[in-house]
């Protein structure tokens, strides 16, 4: 009766816990965010609001965010797409009992356990602009010129760390479309069907608003997760080549541990952070709506 | 069990609990270690995890060579690969006093080092080592406060390298760099350098050829000197020549994808190469790597070429021990481990001979204990005459930065090297 009575004591430790490890540090960087501060502790610094003005007013943050946004914009539609398709050929596969959809579902899979460095690496191995390149290698037998330039161009360089990021991240959407498929009623399908709905009607009418719920969920995650691309990049071309495939992360990492600059870091992490906020705040206001209009 | 034992129980848990998290606090922090103890921190291919075998052992012998003779006990700790991100956190940690007693610092950034770590006069002349030895450009390095702070323990630099059958002799000019590499070109042979987005690209290639016209980095009070004038033509021409090199198809457009050096070792070993920038570490690698042939007699190095042919100059870069014990005992026994393993004549000789790196004190050049490579008497050389350091201020990391991303445009035919320019003022706050 006693602990009913004050539930809050057993919310404490999980609330300390919070404010050390989550509230303190974005409490920091607010706060670093409006100073002119260094890495270094001993170094003076004062209080100013220049950090976010030059992020403002600067050409090189509008541009990382140019390839940010199509970064992420041409990652999820992709990851989502594919995703989609995979766990309905997946899921096909397994009704009709043909082999190998269980196999398949692993190989898929194993690209998003695979760490983002290690991607980082197999791409540029298969990127690699000589004939010593496995995909220069490949398209020279079938009558390329065997020098395609993937990463040193700028603008096929921003489209291979984008396909490499589609690779990657395609799994995650596969295993949760897969799992809403399993929720879809059968029997649904089935009498679709006897009304004579064609596929593509009986998939618009009963899977995809199965599927809604998932598909929000799984575009939320996915486009954080793409807005916090750091270590797969980092690995292949470093943002480079100039700033064509500088993204959000990577910059923050260079203004911060490259340059020093910890104001300016700060604050351009302080964009990120709202930018993930302003995403899992429309996720949080669909799924409200959706509560009370199911 | 009665309530209050339960009660009871439960205070003991959050006791426990509460110990637990002081204990494992206390584990985190630094100042815990036994006595006569102190911590080592190397750069992960200098450690005693080294993947070179021959440097690892080194470092393993000298470790414990030092520990057996004085009763000290050494912990070795190693940095993250990522360099920038190995020696910011480094800084961080010593102007919170809480960096390792012993650290190697990246000879460039040292001086934002200098004022958290203990001065060297006394143990140096103590072990007879003199800053009048080391070459006059790692002075600044080493003692930007007056007293020597930092011991500079290997160094290098960047070369031409040129293949004896393809070039008849290191084209000393941009022209004759332009017209050789384009002859040897035309046999399938290119020449190649390090012109991606990294501090490697502007070090090897870039400053050379910009500091051989006469311009400054950064001026006296930190302002970036290509700026404006002179300074400014000499920057944009260095870049118009970078981007001549690819356009008139001596250099190819995958250079703006190569980060590093030892990036073009593959490229020499399957014989697609008539020149190359690159570091004087990279002829012992390439020795071992190149089994069709013998690459010290194959090729030779000439000084990076300069728009004139003459008023050489090349980038040297290097690592030092810094002290940045609290403790005068510690300090003291602590630097002695670096000055015989590392700095003194002997040890830096067997170090410089085991890593492939270059001594950076004269003497060590005739100690019996030294064995270069075929090529050193010629780094030596460029040591003396053309090598100079990077600007030792804090604004040199952003200027770096800047500079990177537009050589980065100009090698990936992006940018014009007037817009790479301005863009890159542009982003020096």
């Amino acid at each position: 009766m006693k602990t009913a009575a004050k539930p809050w004591i057993w919310l404490v430790p999980l609330g300390v816990l919070l404010l050390v490890v989550f509230g303190y540090p974005i409490v920091e960087i607010v706060r670093l965010s409006f100073t002119d501060s260094t890495m270094v502790s001993g170094e003076p610094y004062s209080y100013t609001g220049s950090a976010y003005r030059s992020v403002v007013t600067g050409p090189d943050f509008a541009d990382t965010l140019r390839v940010t946004s199509a970064f992420v914009v041409f990652s999820v539609v992709f990851q989502l797409l594919l995703g989609l398709l995979i766990a309905l050929l997946v899921d096909n596969a397994k009704r009709r009992g043909l082999r190998g959809a269980m196999i398949t579902r692993t190989v898929v899979l194993t690209a998003w356990a695979i760490p983002g460095v290690v991607i980082g690496v197999l791409w540029q191995l298969l990127y690699q602009e000589s004939t010593s390149g496995i995909l220069n290698y490949l398209g020279s037998l079938l009558g390329f010129s065997g020098d395609s330039a993937f990463l040193s161009d700028p603008g096929n360089a921003l489209v291979s760390v984008t396909i490499a990021n589609v690779w990657r991240g395609t799994a995650f959407s596969m295993i949760l479309m897969y799992a809403g498929l399993q929720t879809v009623q059968r029997d649904l399908l089935e009498a679709a069907r006897l009304d004579g709905a064609s596929p593509f009607q009986a998939f618009r009418a009963v899977t995809l608003p199965a599927l809604l719920p998932l598909i929000a969920i799984d575009l939320v995650t996915i486009t954080v997760e793409t807005f916090n691309s750091f270590d797969m990049i980092m690995a292949l071309t470093q943002g480079g080549p100039g700033t064509s495939t500088q993204v959000l992360a990577l910059k923050v990492y260079d203004q911060i541990f490259t340059q020093l600059g910890l104001g300016r870091g700060a604050a351009m992490s302080i964009v990120l952070l709202l930018i993930n906020a302003v995403m899992i705040a429309i996720y949080f206001r669909y799924h409200k709506r959706r509560e009370v209009n199911p | 069990m009665t309530a209050g034992g339960s009660a009871l129980g439960r205070r003991k848990l959050f006791t426990l609990a509460a110990a637990g998290a002081l204990a494992g606090l206390a584990g985190c922090g630094t100042g815990s270690l036994p006595p006569r103890t102190f911590r080592w921190l190397a750069i992960p291919t200098e450690s005693v995890q080294s993947p070179t075998k021959a440097r690892a052992e080194y470092a393993q012998r000298v470790l414990s060579g030092y520990q057996r003779t004085s009763g000290w006990r050494v912990v070795p700790q190693i940095t993250v690969t990522d360099i920038d991100q190995a020696m910011a956190k480094l800084l961080l940690q010593a102007s919170q006093h809480r960096a390792p007693e012993v650290a190697a610092v990246d000879s460039y950034l040292f001086p934002r080092f200098a004022r958290y770590a203990n001065d060297l006069s006394k143990p140096m002349a103590e072990a007879g080592v003199r800053l009048g030895d080391w070459f006059p450009q790692f002075h600044p390095v080493m003692a930007s406060t007056g007293q020597p702070r930092s011991l500079m323990f290997e160094t290098d630099v960047r070369v031409l390298f040129c293949r004896k059958d393809l070039v008849d002799r290191p084209p000393a000019s941009w022209d004759e760099l332009l017209h050789a590499g384009r002859k040897a070109a035309a046999h399938g042979k290119q020449v190649l350098f390090a012109g991606a987005r990294s501090e490697d690209s502007v070090d090897a290639v870039l400053w050379p050829f910009y500091w051989s016209q006469g311009g400054q980095l950064l001026t006296a009070d930190g302002k970036p000197g290509f700026a404006h004038g002179k300074g400014r033509q000499a920057m944009v021409d260095a870049l118009a020549f970078i981007r001549e090199l690819i356009t008139e198809e001596a250099a190819p457009q995958r250079v703006a994808t190569i980060q590093s050096n030892d990036d073009i070792n593959p490229d020499v070993v399957a014989d697609r190469v008539s020149m190359f920038i690159g570091g004087s570490w990279q002829a012992s690698q390439l020795q071992e790597l190149v089994t069709d042939g013998d690459f010290a007699k194959d090729w030779t190095i000439g000084p990076i070429p300069s728009r004139s042919g003459q008023d050489h100059t090349c980038m040297a870069g290097g690592w030092t021990w810094a002290s940045f014990a609290e403790d005068p005992e510690v300090a003291q026994e602590s630097i002695r481990l670096l000055l015989d393993g590392y700095v003194a004549d002997e040890g830096m000789a067997r170090w410089c001979t085991v890593s492939g790196n270059l001594p950076p004190r004269s003497p060590v050049y005739r100690n019996s204990a030294y064995h270069g490579d075929a090529f050193t008497e010629l780094y030596r050389e460029h040591l003396a005459r053309y090598a100079r350091m990077r600007p030792l201020r804090k604004e040199y990391q952003q200027v770096s930065q800047a500079m990177q991303i537009a050589l980065s445009s100009v090698t990936s035919l992006s940018a014009e090297p007037e817009a790479a320019v301005d863009a890159a003022l542009a982003q020096i706050v």
